[in-house]
């Protein structure tokens, strides 16, 4: 899936990969949903804050074959119960939208100091930080689309 | 609001798009196999404000819309819903192609998005006072209650 629009200095991941996001998610209606929402994949208030330091707008996802939902679990910032959705990282890549052909890239995210072995599994999706509100909500909905509970 | 659809432009949405969803009706792809009551839905509402989770504005701003968008669906249109760490109450509605949603804020404003999911036609408003709803958001409402 690699092109001449891929991020610089970032390595996407295969598009036979699964990667999986975990969604905080509280107070749903119905109660107990796992319906993927398109607000679950939406920047978090943390994840929002470093991309306007650092200028890279990441949604946090695990690469399911380097990473379990338990492990990543165990590496959580912030109280709350998750859902983990999965991904199929070739639908994330062929999402398109007007005028951008591959708004979306699943790329590896490894902090440069890890505990553990299995922290290598963090990834980002990259590309939905947009200017216009529709993309962005146009973006996050097409990930709902294709998410699936796990 | 009731047959004039087609006499006034939407933001972004295309009115043939808009008409040919509204009739004939589309094949039905997604419903809830049991849609839970407008009860339900009133009681899931207060229930936010009574336990904190939301501000009171909220969860006043998500019964108050309600009442006035739930006289436009022939059927029942009970959402999914999700409440997020800054307290917004995120609505949302999935039924066949067609995918609605609404952001309440904790400031009292809210959003509004619509997406055909087949033609990637979109529509929406962002920073309205809750007490504002538009005729854009009662059509796209209408469009989705009544193909669910």
């Amino acid at each position: 899936m690699a092109s001449a629009h891929q991020p610089a200095g970032e390595i996407p991941l295969r598009d036979d990969c699964i990667v999986f996001r975990l969604a905080k998610v509280t107070h749903t209606f119905p109660a107990n949903s796992k319906k993927p929402l398109s607000i679950h994949f939406e920047l978090s208030g943390e994840e929002k804050h470093e991309g306007e330091e650092s200028g890279r707008w990441a949604l946090s996802v695990w690469d399911y074959a380097r990473t379990t939902v338990d492990q990543a679990g165990t590496l959580l910032t912030t109280p709350g119960t998750r859902v983990p959705f999965g991904l199929q990282v070739g639908h994330v890549h062929e999402i398109s939208i007007a005028l951008d052909g591959h708004p979306l890239w699943v790329v590896r995210d490894v902090a440069s100091s890890v505990i553990h072995a299995f922290e290598i599994g963090h990834c980002a999706i990259l590309g939905l930080h947009r200017s216009q509100a529709s993309d962005r909500k146009m973006l996050r909905d097409k990930l709902a689309q294709i998410a699936y509970p796990m | 609001m009731q047959n004039n659809a087609a006499s006034y432009s939407v933001n972004m949405v295309s009115l043939a798009d808009t008409r040919q969803a509204l009739w004939p009706r589309p094949v039905l792809v997604y419903s809830n196999p049991k849609p839970a009551r407008d009860t339900e839905w009133l009681s899931y509402v207060r229930s936010l404000a009574a336990n904190r989770v939301v501000p009171q504005i909220v969860a006043t701003n998500a019964e108050q819309m309600w009442r006035r968008l739930r006289p436009l669906a022939l059927d029942i249109a009970i959402p999914d819903a999700a409440v997020t760490d800054s307290g917004t109450l995120f609505i949302s509605w999935d039924r066949g192609v067609h995918h609605l949603e609404i952001e309440l804020l904790p400031n009292g404003r809210y959003e509004w998005f619509y997406r055909n999911r087949d033609t990637d036609n979109v529509g929406g408003e962002y920073n309205y006072p809750a007490s504002f709803i538009s005729r854009d958001l009662m059509l796209q409402f209408r469009l989705v209650a009544e193909n669910g």
